[in-house]
């Protein structure tokens, strides 16, 4: 027989019963659980906080996470960003150290009484609000503030990323305004228009196996033991330290060379992972290895471009050159024949611009699309969208009773109809077909898009103005293609019979 | 804000409330947008002009009007307000107005230019001509163009340098408007760059260069330039500055964002709170079967910290550190 008093793990349990019905059923259990809750999640934000100032990237962190902004100064103040905060460069700095923003845990700027402790904070003056403040010389004022520039840049970057996901024409002039301010007094180099990052993988994602002896493009498509790693191909350093730990070689001539060779041939090895890349591409079984293979040949390109590389044009030659200058004379004579060839299909790509007003030309489609697969022929992407279109403009054709190419735009649906095979229930064809045309003429101005993202700054400005013709330069623009959308709306607007 | 500037700022309001009396502002008229005659040419200045030219006078009026106008809309005397809604409104406009006159009049062609807005200066000499930075003084200098002996605030007929630096300001004005409404998408049908180019060829750089015949002929050229730049700018003050979407903004009613609560600094209450909750600290290993408490006044800064690692345990990453008492808060909230 034993007393209760004797039988610690019931005792243990009676308490904790005890606790649990103080803390569920009576009020002051309650408010004592929700300020310990309150608490919890304070000290956790605290910690959070002292995290992200120790490590800024984080540890595990998304390579895709944005900048996190919060701010360090008072837990009970949520910031709000005003138009008169955005007044000029100095006004918004004013109010990034009023309330003391941070970006991933790093405050942006100080003030110029503040000690930053850390050299990464410089010194500028900057014009703050003009208020009603009057200046005694009337000469321009300025007040101090240090300056992190690359949070700075981070910071504005953040904003324009969050325009793009919540339109706001005021917030999109001002912040316009701002960047245009901070590129010219701070050399911040920011793009005026956001562009969205590139999807990155974390470093440690294999993206490739290759062999360790390279021979072409041809005999080295597939195979291989070395694992290929995303972070390898991050940049031109970790790739040749990638290509130096491995001992990865390259025929050259009649012998095997590695990256301590001087003839090794590092164009001709990126242009076989390049190949293996696309072929990856073509060959993925699900969306998840495309995209990762689509990762794997823009990261490629990349590289080959941070050498002064052109790939995919002239695949496989590398490797039967003979070294040495004469290789690097050819390589010039090749860049210069590449460039101009470049240049000239530039040219006749915006002179086969493909959109028109008046019509759906088909003819004109291809003649454009044809020469866009000549200079975009290592775009993965830019290729997919050309053959996808291919396909629908046969399918679209072949709705028609005569493989028509050319779509009349304006026309009466009865007259769109006529041009039908099926005539004995158009109907149901119509709207499948005007969902074709529409689809076509949305592949077309992705594809035109891709021109302007990577050959817009070679273009001069008339033919730029051509170019924004076709897709406008903004997405509410009054452009060729928004003009054939709407015609295709006012089809899809036909009630049906 | 100072008594003097709120003084200077009622003293203004009550002057725009007050038509000026002798030469009240013309009405503005209708003028078709290309009616323009051709650009002014030539013109060298001839000695002893005589004063109180009509036309001029008519260009001067017109200069004012489009200046009242735009102050009006600008409204700064609410800033007095006692009000703390309207005087909130009323900095956001001020603000907007120097966010146009900073980034659009700085970089006109013909740029702005701020004269001294105390109404005691009054003499050229004492007006310290400054880069232009808010829109409502601009429109101040616009408006002060008369002879000073007589109260600066009228038009008189003579086109000194006064006059000059007013139409400078117009001309930086509209073509300020013209970007913006660019910027906003908003298509503007009253005025157009070539009638802005048309306009520059009535402003010169000095005054002194031209005669009065240049003067009378550019004065009744620049009048209908004057007239369609406020139609233009009626036009963007209902598609942008008044606009009810962006009005909440510019006035500051509506914040463009607003980042949530959370900052680093734990209030005193919330650190009191802390200290009792979690009284026995945490503990933390530092070496083979030894551990070290670690406590909230340890975690409120970094430098507290980096003094908790020094003396407990110099070996430990701090980060790491950190992670282990976020897993020990967690199992505490899920217990």
């Amino acid at each position: 027989m034993s007393f209760i008093q004797q039988d610690q793990n019931l005792i243990d349990q009676l308490l904790k019963s005890a606790l649990e019905f103080e803390t569920k059923f009576t009020k002051q259990g309650q408010e004592a659980a929700n300020n310990t809750q309150q608490a919890t999640t304070a000290l956790q934000t605290q910690i959070k906080n002292l995290q992200d100032q120790i490590n800024p990237s984080g540890v595990a962190k998304d390579p895709n996470a944005t900048p996190t902004i919060s701010h360090a100064g008072d837990a009970s103040t949520a910031p709000e960003l005003k138009s008169e905060n955005l007044e000029g460069l100095g006004a918004l700095t004013s109010w990034l150290v009023n309330n003391a923003i941070t970006v991933d845990g790093q405050r942006v700027a100080y003030d110029i009484r503040q000690d930053p402790k850390s050299e990464n904070y410089q010194l500028y003056q900057l014009e703050p609000n003009a208020g009603l403040l009057e200046v005694q010389d009337r000469s321009k004022a300025t007040q101090g503030y240090f300056v992190d520039p690359a949070l700075l840049n981070k910071y504005l970057v953040s904003l324009q990323a969050y325009v793009a996901k919540n339109p706001n024409q005021p917030l999109q002039v001002q912040l316009t305004k701002i960047v245009q301010e901070a590129n010219k007094d701070l050399g911040a180099n920011i793009k005026e228009q956001y562009q969205a990052p590139e999807k990155a993988l974390s470093d440690n994602v294999v993206l490739d196996d290759v062999p360790k002896d390279l021979m072409d493009t041809r005999s080295s498509l597939i195979g291989g033991g070395v694992p290929l790693t995303y972070g390898d191909i991050k940049d031109d350093q970790t790739f040749n330290k990638w290509l130096n730990d491995h001992s990865i070689s390259i025929k050259v001539g009649d012998k095997q060379a590695m990256i301590n060779n001087p003839d090794f041939d590092k164009r001709g090895v990126l242009n076989i992972l390049f190949e293996r890349a696309r072929f990856k591409v073509s060959r993925a079984t699900d969306e998840e290895s495309k995209e990762k293979a689509t990762i794997y040949a823009r990261q490629v390109q990349s590289i080959a471009s941070q050498n002064n590389f052109h790939l995919g044009a002239n695949p496989g030659s590398s490797s039967d050159m003979q070294g040495g200058n004469q290789k690097s004379n050819q390589q010039n004579q090749q860049n210069q024949n590449t460039s101009a060839n470049s240049a000239n299909l530039i040219k006749e790509i915006v002179d086969t611009l493909p959109l028109a007003l008046q019509n759906i030309d088909f003819n004109r489609i291809r003649e454009f699309f044809g020469k866009m697969a000549q200079l975009m022929s290592n775009n993965p992407t830019v290729m997919s969208y050309i053959s996808n279109t291919e396909q629908l403009m046969q399918k679209t054709s072949a709705l028609t009773a005569n493989q028509d190419t050319v779509f009349q735009l304006g026309i009466s649906p009865e007259s769109l109809a006529r041009m039908f095979a099926d005539q004995k229930t158009p109907g149901k064809v119509f709207y499948p077909f005007v969902q074709l045309l529409d689809t076509i003429i949305d592949n077309v101005r992705a594809v035109i898009n891709y021109f302007v993202s990577q050959y817009g700054n070679q273009i001069n400005d008339s033919q730029r103005a051509l170019v924004y013709g076709q897709i406008g330069r903004r997405p509410d623009d009054s452009s060729i293609y928004s003009r054939n959308v709407e015609y295709l709306a006012n089809w899809m607007k036909t009630s049906h019979t | 804000m100072s008594q003097r500037l709120v003084d200077l700022i009622r003293k203004t309001a009550q002057e725009l409330s007050d038509p000026p009396g002798a030469n009240p502002a013309p009405k503005s008229t209708s003028i078709a947008p290309n009616s323009f005659v051709g650009p002014l040419q030539g013109g060298a200045a001839k000695p002893a002009a005589p004063r109180g030219n009509a036309t001029i006078k008519a260009m001067q009026q017109e200069l004012i009007h489009l200046a009242q106008t735009i102050t009006a809309q600008l409204n700064v005397q609410d800033l007095s307000s006692d009000d703390p809604r309207k005087q909130q409104e009323a900095a956001g406009r001020d603000s907007f107005g120097a966010f146009i006159t900073k980034h659009y009049l700085r970089s006109s062609d013909v740029p702005g230019v701020e004269f001294d807005p105390n109404p005691q200066k009054a003499q050229m000499a004492d007006k310290k001509p400054g880069m232009a930075t808010r829109l409502s003084v601009v429109m101040d200098t616009m408006k002060r163009i008369g002879n000073p002996t007589a109260g600066e605030q009228f038009a008189d007929g003579v086109w000194g340098p006064r006059t000059n630096a007013a139409l400078h300001n117009a001309y930086a004005f509209a073509s300020s408007m013209l970007k913006l409404s660019q910027d906003f998408n908003l298509n503007v049908r009253s005025y157009n760059n070539a009638d802005l180019k048309n306009f520059q060829t009535c402003i010169p750089e000095n005054e002194k260069d031209k005669d009065l015949t240049w003067k009378i002929e550019a004065a009744g050229l620049a009048i209908k330039h004057l007239q369609l730049i406020e139609k233009m700018y009626n036009e963007i003050k209902a598609g942008v500055l008044e606009k009810p979407q962006y009005r909440a903004y510019i006035e500051g009613d509506k914040p463009y964002l607003t980042y949530p609560k959370g900052g680093a600094n734990l209030t005193p209450q919330q650190l009191a709170n802390l200290k009792q909750t979690f009284s026995n600290g945490f503990n933390v290993p530092v070496g083979e079967n030894q551990t070290a408490v670690i406590g909230v006044d340890d975690l409120v800064s970094l430098d507290s910290l980096k003094e908790w690692i020094v003396k407990n345990a110099p070996q430990q990453d701090p980060y790491n550190i950190l992670t282990l008492v976020s897993n020990q808060l967690s199992q505490k909230k899920a217990g």
